[in-house]
């Protein structure tokens, strides 16, 4: 459904987005991964047609420019920063945004209204934007991205400065859609976004897409361990073994098999008085790539 | 098209919903013409001042002289002397000068005093010496109001002139004995009737000559004033074109007829509304453009923008909404200035279709000036900032702070640098000025050919800007 061949773009001496490719097809919601100014917006500006790219090609749907209307029509956006006019209602943000992709009369009253039912906003509908809370104006914002019905759904980090509540809702309709069998890119600097909604995840930094996969085949190739740390009620009795480093009394253990070493450990002997298993996850996996954390990134 | 046309509606929405740029665009130049329209007179239509009159004085008697004296201390009326002080001489144009003074709207009326006034001072008593010696006004036969104050203050001068006579006995005691002679010297008077005349002329005589005429000059002192203005205030109600009848009654008449003198209006304002309006149009029109621009800004910081460019429109129709939008803003905003003005104002216009012509090329010139507007920062602050610093120069040599024909020659001359000079003059070429096509076509294509280089530049930057 979307092919990112090979994008490149640079900005003066900024190599923004390096030797870029990935595929999307129907129905996947596909995450891009990476912290800020690893050039995620720079790909989707240049997948939604608005920045050329200096090298590379982009296939919508089958078309390869994305900047003729009709691949641009296949697409929907939601940015990042809120674009709406705040002076505007939500009705008539949805309109204006619906007009431009070529809709009218019943076709888009229809799409109208369901759009506002989407974002949970049927009821304030006639309100101006500038009276919505953050969580209300992010879901507006996703909504106008949909209001024209496009094949494939672009969210540039759709949750920045969200409530958690808000959050929560914003995630709903994006596996709503998942579920609906929209194609998703879903760009996002939090691992738990991308482990929650992505079928496949593509790890970014610097401008390169360091690794592209499903979540638990990058955890596995990438994440290492998992990581078992027992915190001793009284330090082990002499001449007892334990696996692992034992520092006072808390034991950490690296193992690929972490609940048949929990068992282990109850059998041995030692007097457990608490217990936490560190799975791998994306954080680690980006750590391992990168040499550095995705949140100090 | 339909594109264009959503982006245009969709500003035109958002500015009227912003009561800050409102208050720029239509609240401040509606005030702004206003204030300075009333300082300087309003309508123009008299009634708050004195009359400007001017004399022709073509019977040169003593009895024209004392009336234009007496007309020259009435504090409703206003005669120019040529000079400075009170004893500079009036003017005294000829009749056609005078005509052309009060067409030119440089005299409220005119008034003539025939050849043999002097002689008939009792004209007003129906005793006529026919209509050639009849007084005469000129005036625009608009100026219903003035013509009945004028008609009113000139019985009293008249009547004042009369009870002047009666007061000198000397002049009675000879206008007395002139009116016996006639008496006697009458062919169609009968002999019975003569008889009677003479004895009660003669009665008067005797009369006259015992009479204490500095006690009575104080007694008609005190009633001269109350019944001449009373008579005159009744006489005036007479309508001027009747004084024929009114003589032939033989009561009071009024010793004088209205000559309708059009006022030639071609290439004058008519009132100070026809300048101050036309002054206020350009600062809501560079309102209107800074505030275009300042939206397009944020349009580009708020993020809105780039969800314009991701619909499937092009660049070129992005910004032919913005400057559909500005242009339709524009005209809509001379058309509510105008509009209000000539309904509440009674602003009349010579020319409708030039006076379109006029706002459609304006409308042209500022979105151009909103394009270039817009690239002059890359922020609100930076723009606004940048726009008033540019703008409100041009403004203000360009006739927005000082009306074009009050500007001295080298304000003029630099002022054709300005755009804001060829709005007004455009605007008031097709309201008073008297334009025809031709002369409009200068300031509209200088307003034309502004607008789209400015957009142009504009544009251009955009572009670059953009990326």
């Amino acid at each position: 459904m979307l092919e990112a061949r090979s994008l490149r773009r640079r900005y003066g001496d900024l190599l923004a987005v390096d030797d870029v490719s990935f595929e999307i097809r129907a129905g996947e919601a596909f995450g891009l991964l990476g912290p800020n100014g690893a050039g995620k917006s720079t790909t989707i500006h240049m997948l939604a047609g608005v920045v050329t790219p200096d090298g590379g090609e982009i296939v919508v749907d089958g078309q390869r420019d994305p900047s003729r209307p009709d691949v641009r029509r296949a697409i929907g956006v939601a940015p990042q920063g809120l674009a709406l006019y705040d002076e505007l209602s939500g009705e008539e943000n949805l309109a204006v945004f619906a007009r431009l992709y070529g809709l009218a009369g019943a076709r888009l009253a229809e799409r109208v209204t369901w759009a506002l039912d989407f974002a949970g906003l049927a009821d304030r509908r006639r309100q101006r934007v500038q009276a919505y809370s953050g969580g209300m104006k992010r879901r507006l914002n996703l909504a106008c991205a949909l209001v024209h019905e496009p094949k494939v759904l672009i969210c540039d980090e759709p949750t920045v400065g969200v409530d958690p509540q808000s959050r929560n809702h914003i995630f709903d309709c994006i596996e709503s859609l998942r579920d609906g069998g929209m194609t998703l890119l879903y760009t996002t600097h939090y691992m738990e976004e991308a482990q929650r909604l992505c079928d496949r995840v593509a790890i970014m930094d610097h401008g390169r897409i360091l690794a592209i996969d499903t979540v638990d085949a990058l955890v596995e190739a990438h994440g290492g361990l998992s990581v078992v740390q027992a915190e001793l009620a009284t330090p082990p009795a002499s001449g007892v073994e334990v696996p692992g480093r034992l520092e006072g009394t808390t034991l950490r253990v690296d193992t690929d098999r972490p609940f048949e070493l929990v068992a282990s450990l109850g059998r041995g002997g030692l007097d457990i008085a608490s217990l936490r298993v560190e799975r791998p996850d994306l954080e680690r996996v980006f750590l391992q790539l990168t040499g550095r954390s995705l949140r100090d990134a | 098209m339909n594109a264009v046309l959503t982006l245009a509606l969709k500003d035109l929405k958002l500015l009227v919903r912003d009561r800050f740029a409102l208050f720029w665009i239509l609240a401040f130049p509606l005030m702004f013409a206003l204030f300075f329209g009333a300082i300087f007179g309003g309508d123009g239509d008299g009634g708050r001042g004195a009359i400007s009159l001017t004399i022709v004085d073509e019977d040169g008697s003593d009895g024209s002289r004392a009336l234009v004296e007496r007309l020259s201390s009435n504090e409703s009326v206003t005669l120019t002397r040529i000079g400075d002080g009170d004893a500079a001489p009036i003017e005294s144009p000829t009749l056609d000068e005078a005509r052309a003074l009060v067409q030119k709207g440089r005299r409220s009326a005119y008034l003539r005093i025939p050849a043999g006034f002097g002689d008939n001072p009792y004209a007003v008593f129906g005793a006529s010496s026919g209509d050639d010696a009849e007084l005469e006004i000129g005036i625009d036969p608009g100026r219903s109001a003035e013509t009945g104050f004028l008609q009113g203050i000139l019985m009293e001068t008249v009547f004042g002139a009369v009870f002047d006579r009666f007061r000198d006995k000397p002049v009675v005691q000879a206008d007395l004995a002139d009116v016996r002679r006639k008496v006697s010297e009458a062919d169609d008077i009968a002999p019975g009737q003569k008889l009677v005349l003479q004895t009660f002329f003669g009665a008067l005589g005797l009369f006259l000559d015992q009479l204490d005429w500095d006690a009575m000059d104080g007694a008609t002192a005190t009633s001269d004033g109350t019944a001449a203005s009373g008579d005159a205030d009744r006489a005036s109600d007479a309508a001027p074109h009747d004084t024929g009848d009114a003589k032939s009654g033989g009561g009071l008449a009024a010793p004088f007829h209205v000559v309708d003198v059009s006022r030639d209006t071609a290439g004058l304002p008519r009132s100070t509304w026809d300048i101050t309006f036309p002054q206020a149009l350009v600062w809501g029109l560079m309102s209107v453009s800074l505030g275009f621009a300042i939206t397009l800004v944020r349009e580009r910081t708020a993020g809105t923008l780039l969800r314009l460019r991701m619909a499937p429109i092009g660049h070129a129709q992005l910004l032919l909404g913005k400057g559909l939008g500005c242009f339709l803003a524009c005209t809509l905003t001379m058309a509510v200035l105008l509009g209000f003005a000539s309904l509440a104002l009674g602003l009349r216009v010579d020319s409708l279709p030039l006076l379109l012509l006029a706002m459609v090329s304006t409308a042209i010139c500022f979105t151009g000036i909103m394009m270039t507007v817009s690239v002059l920062g890359k922020t609100e602050a930076a723009v606004a900032g940048a726009s008033w610093g540019v703008l409100m120069p041009f403004a203000m040599i360009g006739g927005g702070m000082i009306p074009l024909f009050a500007m001295p020659g080298w304000l003029a001359q630099v002022s054709v640098i300005s755009p804001f000079k060829w709005a007004i003059t455009s605007v008031e070429g097709a309201i008073w000025r008297g334009f025809t096509l031709g002369d409009m076509a200068l300031p509209c294509a200088i307003l034309i050919g502004t607008g789209a280089l400015f957009f142009g530049i504009g544009v251009t930057v955009y572009k670059k800007l953009d990326g």
